[in-house]
């Protein structure tokens, strides 16, 4: 109580001067919190001119956070499709179970989609160079390969020694094969 | 001037010569909920980067001479399918869209960076079923942007009379891809203990 009218009598008290000063103080702080870029949250970086994004996954809507090139928005679209589906059940796969015995509301092909398109393609003879390929980056090749300097740079790793050998293999369940292994090329 | 026997060559070469009936394959793109009960998450904050084109990644191989065309989109559902492993399996994860640099892994604190490619994408199509395998190519890199490994995973799934069911290629597809990133993930956990 006490503590409270000294304080208030110091306030009244208070030469025009030091108000002067905290008018100062406050506007000095108020420009160093928007000059100072980490002191902002989504400000682009002008090192790596780079910014701090949150973007929602577009099938499942939990959000994660994104480092993008500076004028990339959260808006800004990064994947192709946002349907939202139920989560696969492989009992579907099982042979002994009929089509329809598990909901799936996923997309599907019923194998009427006409490949008109390709078949003019293969008439004409374009498509001649793109059959048999195993995998089509649909975008051209030059976009398909650019940036890919830290990508090659998978070669650099120091002592080509092979070992530390991961496998995961789940031999046979629910009446059919599936696998999954992974194996070292090069560690340091 | 096409005239009439011209026509009708054009039309035979149009539907004799190529199939008009065909598969166009779509994964959910989704992890299905044994991947997400399975992993335990690592108390590590990591950055994955895939150049977008990733995305974009389909594959026309046929897996045999007899089977109907088809068409697997792999990269639209891959990219998102091992966004939502990194964020199940990192407590700190990082999806990086800018190029990634030294400095910019500096900049965040981010130890390790995992860069994932699709290499292979096979198809085998029999009487009896359909197998798939996809195989990527992944380096995990320090700060300083050095590789400290490099390893090629493959998931697979080989499932009989998979199209006759309705949705039966593309939860394969969907299994096939969700095998390879758990091989990713079990890899990267154990490399970064």
């Amino acid at each position: 109580m006490i503590t409270t009218v000294i304080a208030s009598e110091r306030s009244n008290f208070l030469p025009p001067q030091g108000g002067r000063k905290i008018g100062c103080f406050v506007i000095t702080l108020a420009l160093i919190v928007f000059i100072h870029p980490k002191l902002h949250a989504s400000e682009v970086f002008q090192e790596t001119n780079s910014q701090v994004i949150i973007r929602e996954h577009p099938k499942t809507g939990k959000p994660y956070v994104v480092i993008a090139s500076a004028g990339m928005t959260s808006e800004t679209a990064f994947f192709l499709s946002s349907k939202k589906f139920s989560r696969p059940d492989y009992r579907l796969l099982n042979p002994k179970v009929k089509s329809g015995q598990i909901p799936y509301d996923g997309p599907y092909s019923d194998s009427k989609r006409i490949y008109i398109f390709a078949a003019t393609l293969a008439t004409l003879g374009t498509v001649g160079g793109a059959v048999g390929m195993a995998i089509l980056p649909a975008s051209t090749g030059a976009a398909a390969t650019g940036g890919a300097g830290y990508l090659a740079a998978g070669g650099v790793v120091a002592a080509g020694t092979t070992a530390a050998v991961v496998t995961a293999s789940k031999p046979k369940t629910d009446g059919f094969i599936q696998s999954s292994k992974s194996e070292s090329i090069d560690h340091r | 001037m096409l005239n009439s026997k011209g026509f009708i060559g054009a039309l035979l070469l149009l539907t004799g010569c190529a199939s008009i009936f065909g598969w166009d394959i779509h994964a959910p793109g989704l992890l299905s909920d044994g991947f997400i009960k399975s992993v335990q998450p690592a108390h590590q904050r990591i950055a994955l980067y895939f150049p977008k084109e990733l995305l974009n990644v389909v594959s026309t191989d046929r897996g045999g001479r007899t089977a109907d065309p088809q068409t697997y989109h792999v990269g639209e559902a891959y990219g998102p399918m091992l966004i939502e492993a990194f964020q199940t399996s990192f407590d700190e994860f990082i999806f990086l869209e800018a190029e990634p640099s030294a400095d910019l892994l500096k900049q965040y604190a981010i130890p390790y960076l995992v860069v994932v490619k699709i290499k292979n994408f096979n198809n085998e199509v029999n009487w009896s079923g359909q197998g798939l395998m996809i195989q990527t190519e992944t380096t995990v890199f320090d700060s300083n942007m050095i590789a400290v490994e490099r390893f090629e995973s493959s998931g697979s799934s080989d499932v009989k009379r998979v199209f006759s069911k309705k949705g039966g290629p593309q939860v394969n597809l969907n299994l096939a891809i969700e095998n390879n990133i758990m091989a990713i993930i079990e890899h990267v956990q154990d490399i970064l203990k």
